[in-house]
């Protein structure tokens, strides 16, 4: 069953790479089926800004706790150790070791985390960033779960730097800027959806991905749409109903 | 290639920009952070254009050099170029040899008239946040090669200075001037904390206004109640605090505020 889920995420994967992608969509699909195929309760992405800091593009949930950790993450924690390094880093009891990261440590205890496992996402000398498992209990990753989510990374790391980029430099700087902006525009418009309809940021942000997958659009897209009140823009605006429940 | 949070760099452009100010005797304008990418990047000229809003055609806002000079006319004229498409996309276009195929094949027009401007290389970096998108920094070499990492981060964070600018620039007109940023939210375009960005959301329907105008008005009440950007925004999100468009609020920005000798960034 695993194998099957796990094969068929693969396909996912490129399938949105080969279909007009865009990274940021990409990203979400990724954290989401990490999520379900490896047993862990969440996941969250963090590429590096050229301007020299790790951003979050993409997380499973958007629960508030959880994303306050991968913000603290640009000072210190494992998805930048695993950035720097190149390499996995993995605590498979936060409790067990305070000192490693302090700060990191007693944020993810908060959140209701207990063990933390960090990949790379690279290729040969190109960093991008890194990926982030979350565990509530206490436990390290078999060998076989942490090859299948480096494997996912990978997939995402080539998708994004794909085959003109290996060649050119510029291209990356160019698709990671503009995929960090992405995100902004999201919080932006996460920000006005909030205030229209007086709901809450992590409810605003699935009203506006259900929509884009509900139709077929990206999310950024639906994001720009949102603010620029364009015609996906002004029905989210107008209306609370969730996508999901949309009978096309 | 170490890309550690930087505040070394921050610190350094915001002082090269704050240097040109005072070589010039003026407050900080657009006209020092075209300078300081001169400097802080070895080019030979660096400018900053914008959509007009009039005329919707692409339009130079400052150009210094005469190398920028010819290059900025030549986009202009011909409507083509990277700093065109970086607008076009909301992405930098950064082309470390204007005199390659691919290059020729991008911008026709512009590529050989840039070739015999003299021009080698060309990076083009919007002033972007999010969906406020105002316009382009410009940086022209005349010889071809690539930015270090050093110089494309400093133009990223150059950039980021220009947006603010510029946002400030265009409020002043309709509302009198803005007190400048301080502290260490003064860079808060490059923040990288999101609920500055999901305030800024929030503001503009509660004030029934743009983006930008919306991130002004975040940025004045932080500098009027002496608070980081970030705590007035985590108000905004918690729904503690809200904006009204009432033209004489509490949360307008003091008449004066007190001297600031950092630069906006």
């Amino acid at each position: 069953m695993l194998e099957r889920r796990t094969a068929e995420t693969f396909v996912e994967l490129v399938d949105t790479l080969v279909v007009g992608f865009d990274v940021i969509d990409l990203l979400h699909i990724l954290t989401e089926r990490c999520v379900e195929l490896l047993g862990i309760d969440a996941v969250g992405i963090l590429l590096a800004d050229q301007r020299g800091a790790l951003s979050l593009v993409a997380a499973s949930t958007e629960q508030a706790r959880l994303l306050e950790l991968f913000q603290l993450q640009s000072e210190e924690g494992p998805c930048l150790d695993a950035y720097h390094g190149g390499h996995p880093v993995s605590c498979a009891d936060l409790a067990a070791q305070p000192q490693r990261w302090p700060a990191f440590t007693a944020a993810a205890g908060r959140g209701g985390f207990a063990a933390v496992h960090a990949l790379p996402m690279r290729l040969r000398d190109q960093r991008l960033g890194a990926m982030n498992l979350f565990a509530a209990a206490p436990g390290g990753l078999s060998a076989e779960t942490t090859a299948i989510a480096q494997a996912l990374a990978d997939v995402a790391t080539i998708g994004i730097l794909h085959e003109r980029a290996l060649r050119q430099s510029s291209v990356v700087t160019e698709q990671l800027q503009g995929a960090l902006n992405s995100r902004v525009v999201i919080e932006q418009a996460k920000g006005v959806l909030a205030e229209i309809h007086g709901i809450e940021m992590a409810e605003a942000f699935t009203l506006m991905r259900d929509f884009a997958r509900a139709r077929n659009r990206k999310l950024t897209e639906v994001a720009a749409a949102v603010i620029d009140r364009g015609p996906d823009g002004v029905e989210l605006r107008s209306r609370r109903a969730s996508a999901d429940a949309d009978p096309e | 290639m170490q890309m550690a949070v930087d505040r070394d760099r921050v610190v350094a452009v915001r002082a090269a920009i704050a240097e040109q100010a005072r070589l010039d005797g003026m407050p900080v304008s657009v006209v020092h952070v075209c300078r300081a990418a001169v400097q802080l990047t070895g080019a030979e000229g660096a400018g900053v254009s914008t959509i007009s809003s009039r005329s919707g055609m692409f339009e130079p806002v400052q150009v210094t050099g005469p190398l920028g000079e010819a290059l900025s006319e030549l986009q202009v004229t011909l409507g083509e170029g990277p700093g065109v498409t970086a607008l076009a996309q909301d992405r930098p276009v950064l082309v470390p040899d204007l005199d390659t195929a691919g290059t020729q094949h991008r911008w026709p027009l512009f590529a050989s008239g840039a070739m015999l401007a003299g021009a080698g290389a060309m990076f083009a970096l919007p002033l972007m946040a999010g969906k406020i998108a105002v316009g382009v920094l410009e940086i022209y070499r005349s010889v071809a090669g690539w930015l270090s990492e050093r110089e494309l981060t400093d133009g990223l964070l150059l950039a980021d200075a220009a947006l603010l600018q510029l946002v400030t620039d265009a409020t002043a007109e309709q509302t009198g001037p803005l007190p400048p940023a301080a502290g260490p939210d003064a860079d808060a375009f490059m923040d990288r904390w999101p609920q500055v960005h999901q305030a800024t959301g929030m503001v503009s329907v509660q004030l029934d206004t743009d983006l930008a105008s919306a991130f002004l008005r975040l940025r004045a009440r932080a500098f009027a109640d002496g608070r980081g950007l970030r705590e007035v925004a985590d108000d905004v999100v918690a729904r503690r605090l809200r904006f009204t468009p009432d033209p004489d609020p509490p949360d307008s920005p003091p008449a004066a505020g007190p001297a600031v000798p950092e630069p906006d960034l």
